[in-house]
């Protein structure tokens, strides 16, 4: 599992058309869930962070670049692996995303408190708002890494496990969808049932300027969790997937 | 003769209209190399990705070594595909690590004895090299391997006959009666007198099959005259 | 000295027509190992088999012998090689009778012609 690890060879619909989709998914997800929510000014909302129609259009784009897609996983499939094996590189994969963006967003937490006048006050007025829109943003942002990789994996052998046509146009759709549901639900019982965290950010630590104060990462975790759970099981069903009924 | 392969009434059906596989039947001793004959469609690539056990049939049973295509399978069951599959990142030698990760019985030294031989550089990328390179770098990983079923899709698709000769050679070179080879062509007069056995499919069909010296025999005829005969029907 | 094969007829029986040439013209004398069969399979880019199947009809006929790990061996008995060499005049002889009857010459004419052609290339 590792080797396939090393060659990052295990992938979904490319990372190019997805983190240009994911974007938009999270994007989407919060919109929809701001709705269900009751938020008045959704419309509003969408109106002023239209940029997503850019995206779109990179999307499009992207979808006619992807050609070589199939016969690369053609040799992945070749190879005497189980399903387990190489579903389970693709969730490797996003949690060492997730940890990288961890780390990312870290250093650039503390950059940016180097340069604050007043940290202990930025650190305040964060903590205070931990709540909808910015911590599901926060965990949505996290899960954009972790989703890319699996759910495309996962739309990936769906198509080519039932009898689909189309298989990029609807495998692209349905991993779109699949994230904005399992985000928007995510995103609604992260504000109905949150379980904050503030997890100590130990990069902050190292740096002496910054020992006396308490500085932390505030986290709704039910938004991470609920999320996860749900594309587990979507990497389950791939892994079965890929042992019985894959056919390209 | 031990049977490596049995096949009973596979079907590939896409969708209402069209069928790829239509009811085969078939025994693959140890030890021959079979040629599968056909025009384009005729549902020779399809047969091929079921034996490398990437595609499924609809309706039947494949049987290698006993087994239904998988994990087992796949480990004795070397692929050559009609097309390029090797990453488009990688250079000659990352392909040859890459065998040798994933694949247990890959002979490393032999690989790179050939490609010495070929000189194809160790640096180069996949994607700077000819067609024909090409085509001699992925046969060579895919010979290289000891394994007990070789599926070659078209091995002399789209390469000049200098390359051609070379690509037949090593095919004889790697043949020993602990193996069997299917190869798929339409270049058949080439590669004719490599073969045992052969079988002439047509529309997902075996229309003609049999020993490839007692078909010269019976039709005092070529197998490319034989071929050009059976399908020039359709 | 490469062959030329044609593909109508089966190949195994070339390569023995092959082979009990190089022997009748003592190319391969007496008691001469011939090649393995990969080697000559690869020679002849041909399959295996099919070099192995001239090997095993050239031992039934008693123009070669194999012996265990060691390979297979033009036959040393004088006696075989002369039959050999009468056999292969008769093949082509026959088959020179048949094709001149298909130009329409009758066999009593045929010794002389080629008496006649004979003389006229000496000169």
């Amino acid at each position: 599992m590792l080797k396939l690890l090393k060659y990052g060879v295990v992938d979904g619909y490319g990372n190019l058309v997805m983190s240009h989709g994911m974007i938009y998914s999270v994007y989407a997800s919060m919109v929809i869930t701001r709705y269900l929510m009751g938020f008045e000014d959704t419309f509003s909302y969408i109106y002023k962070y239209s940029f997503f129609m850019p995206i779109v259009v990179l999307i499009i784009m992207d979808l006619s670049i992807e050609g070589a897609v199939d016969r690369n996983k053609q040799m992945i499939l070749c190879l005497p692996k189980k399903g387990w094996e190489l579903s389970g590189v693709v969730l490797l994969k996003s949690l060492l995303k997730v940890g990288i963006a961890c780390i990312c967003s870290s250093i650039a937490f503390y950059i940016h408190l180097s340069i604050t006048k007043n940290p202990r006050r930025m650190i305040q007025a964060i903590i205070e708002n931990v709540n909808f829109p910015l911590g599901a943003l926060f965990s949505g942002m996290l899960m954009i890494f972790a989703a890319v990789s699996i759910v495309s994996w996962f739309s990936w052998v769906l198509v080519h496990s039932c009898k689909i046509k189309h298989k990029k146009l609807c495998g692209f759709f349905i991993t779109i969808v699949i994230i904005i549901i399992a985000q928007s639900i995510g995103g609604m019982i992260a504000v109905l049932f949150p379980l904050r965290v503030l997890v100590p950010n130990a990069v902050l630590y190292i740096f002496p300027l910054l020992k006396e104060a308490k500085y932390i990462l505030p986290i709704n975790l039910t938004g991470i969790i609920i999320p996860m759970m749900i594309y587990i099981v979507c990497l389950w069903w791939s892994a079965r997937w890929i042992d019985t009924k894959i056919d390209i | 003769m031990q049977k490596l392969i049995g096949i009973s009434n596979v079907k590939k059906q896409y969708s209402k209209s069209k069928i790829a596989l239509d009811g085969i039947d078939l025994e693959i001793p140890v030890g021959k190399i079979i040629g599968l004959l056909g025009p384009n469609g005729s549902g020779k690539t399809t047969f091929m990705k079921m034996l490398a056990g990437i595609a499924r049939p609809t309706e039947g049973k494949i049987y290698i070594d006993g087994q239904e295509p998988g994990v087992y399978t796949k480990s004795i069951v070397s692929y050559l595909p009609d097309q390029n599959q090797l990453f488009k990142w990688m250079k000659v030698q990352d392909a040859v690590a890459f065998y040798t990760d994933f694949f247990q019985d890959f002979e490393m030294e032999k690989a790179k004895e050939l490609l010495t031989r070929f000189e194809i550089g160790n640096k180069e990328r996949v994607t700077s090299l000819s067609k024909g390179t090409v085509e001699k770098l992925n046969l060579i990983l895919c010979l290289s391997r000891k394994a007990k079923l070789y599926v070659l899709d078209e091995p002399l698709g789209g390469v000049d006959p200098v390359a051609r000769d070379q690509i037949i050679d090593m095919i004889l070179d790697h043949f020993h009666e602990d193996c069997t080879m299917i190869i798929s062509t339409h270049i058949v007069s080439e590669m004719e007198r490599l073969f045992d056995e052969v079988l002439f499919l047509q529309r997902g069909k075996i229309v003609l099959g049999g020993n490839a010296e007692e078909l010269r025999l019976q039709r005092a005829k070529s197998i490319d005259a034989v071929y050009r005969e059976v399908f020039a029907q359709c | 000295m490469k062959p030329i094969f044609n593909d109508h007829t089966p190949i195994y029986l070339q390569i023995m027509t092959h082979i009990k040439k190089q022997i009748v013209v003592h190319i391969l004398q007496p008691g001469d190992k011939l090649p393995s069969v990969r080697e000559l399979s690869k020679n002849l880019e041909v399959n295996p088999n099919t070099v192995q199947r001239a090997y095993q009809e050239l031992e039934r006929e008693e123009i070669t012998y194999t012996q265990r790990g060691m390979g297979t061996f033009v036959t040393d008995i004088e006696e075989k090689l002369h039959m050999l060499k009468k056999e292969m005049a008769k093949d082509l002889i026959t088959n020179f009778i048949q094709q001149m009857k298909s130009i329409g010459f009758v066999e009593d004419e045929l010794a002389e012609i080629i008496a006649v052609f004979i003389k006229k290339n000496k000169e």
